[in-house]
């Protein structure tokens, strides 16, 4: 079996769509159908989440695909810090698709996870208001998690931190490297896209075109 | 089929039909007019069957381009030079996989002008390097974007070079000269139809309702 790509996914669902080989004026763009695909696994990833992993009682998202940033970029933010997330992950309960945020050196420490506005509460409370020496963030908002503290300006000051997200990133692979799917994903998320794109009208071919044309395809020997 | 025995054949039917007489000049142009025709007629249905597909598969020239630092690519389109650009084929983009150190290609899309600005500032379709898109300027001339220097190769119809009847009068004979004659280009399949054609331009009735039928007839088989 090949491994699966993204231009082995996209090859599959333009030679159904096509039927066969398409030509080069095909209405069905590859990176049009790239990013159906990363909505639809991403869409399938939560599913999944939901009703396989959350109903066996566990609440690791096991299985699922989990995109790994070596390198995220720290910045100051009023009296703390903040790290812009490289990808929206998927939204999962309390938190959970934000998997990991640690320093890139000691990754056996990840930072801990708050929920919106707790760290108020929590500073408020004597004997854990400084996290015991740990480093927590907050969930994110405006595409942002806001650590606890200001990592530039610590002794040793951290300038990029290491993540992991719960979701499908296509940026993070090109055409031919191998996708965290696990195989049978593949056939599915191939069929959904089928399915959303056979449908799709006929393109307007003209600028004063007032009807919808008929695609122009290679004829079919 | 040599140019004399095309020339040959259609007097035949001419001096049968109407017993006119056409100086090798003028069959060659309405031999060039009639190719023109069958070749337009060709070009509408290319590639739907395989006999089409060889019909045509003379004039297939694949060629290849490096855009200057614009992004324009210019065919040849000197009609009396060989190859002349008729219709664009294909394109496509050549760049090389620094990761996997091997070069790779990618389809280049010819778009309307309509589609081009959404295409500039698309999120999703926005034209890179190994994805870039073209439109057409002029007749051979295509503006590649992203607007940069782009390697790559096509292939493209040229236009049917226009035969030429080269000759010697001996007397009241005419002494053709092969070698330095312009023959036609297409592939024996094609030369009845040429043939028919010809006969068509120079004005002889074939609305002979039997004649129009048949070729009628064999050419929606041939479709």
């Amino acid at each position: 079996m090949a491994i699966i790509t993204r231009r082995y996914l996209i090859e599959q669902i333009r030679s159904l769509l096509s039927g066969g080989d398409p030509s080069a004026g095909s209405k069905y763009e590859p990176r049009i159908i790239m990013s159906h695909l990363q909505n639809i696994i991403n869409t399938k990833l939560k599913s999944e989440y939901f009703n396989v992993t959350l109903p066996s009682d566990e609440t690791i998202p096991d299985g699922l695909v989990l995109a790994t940033y070596d390198s995220v970029p720290v910045e100051s933010y009023k009296d703390r810090s903040r790290s812009r997330l490289p990808a929206q992950p998927i939204g999962l309960r309390r938190g959970m698709g934000i998997f990991h945020v640690s320093l890139i050196d000691d990754l056996d420490n990840p930072f801990i996870p708050l929920q919106s506005g707790q760290n108020a509460f929590i500073k408020s409370q004597n004997f854990i208001n400084d996290l015991f020496g740990q480093i927590g963030y907050e969930a994110p908002s405006d595409g942002y998690i806001t650590y606890t503290v200001d990592l530039t300006k610590l002794a040793s000051p951290i300038s990029e931190v290491f993540m992991r997200l719960v979701v499908m990133d296509f940026d993070k692979y090109d055409d031919f490297d191998m996708l965290p799917l696990t195989a049978d994903m593949a056939e599915d998320v191939v069929n959904r896209v089928v399915a959303l794109l056979n449908n799709t009208p006929p393109p307007d071919k003209k600028v004063d075109s007032k009807t919808e044309e008929v695609p122009q395809q290679r004829p079919v020997i | 089929m040599d140019l004399k025995d095309f020339h040959d054949i259609v007097r035949f039917f001419l001096n049968k039909e109407q017993g006119g007489w056409f100086s090798p000049e003028e069959l060659d142009s309405m031999i060039d007019r009639a190719q023109w025709w069958f070749y337009s007629d060709q070009y509408d249905v290319y590639s739907k069957t395989q006999k089409i597909q060889d019909s045509l598969s003379p004039f297939v020239t694949p060629f290849t381009f490096v855009s200057t630092s614009a992004g324009i690519v210019q065919l040849p389109i000197v009609e009396t030079v060989k190859p002349c650009y008729e219709h664009l084929q294909s394109m496509y983009v050549q760049y090389f996989d620094n990761k996997r150190q091997i070069p790779r290609t990618n389809p280049i899309k010819i778009i309307s002008e309509d589609e081009l600005a959404e295409r500039l500032e698309s999120q999703i379709l926005e034209p890179t390097i190994s994805d870039p898109v073209a439109i057409q300027k002029g007749k051979g001339e295509f503006q590649i974007y992203p607007a940069t220097t782009i390697a790559g190769k096509g292939s493209y119809f040229r236009r049917p070079v226009k035969p030429v009847f080269v000759y010697t009068e001996s007397g009241r004979a005419i002494v053709y000269n092969q070698g330095l004659s312009t023959q036609l280009e297409w592939a024996g399949q094609s030369i009845n139809k040429l043939i028919i054609k010809t006969l068509q331009l120079c004005g002889v009735n074939i609305s002979d309702s039997m004649i129009i039928s048949y070729t009628e007839q064999k050419d929606a088989k041939d479709m």
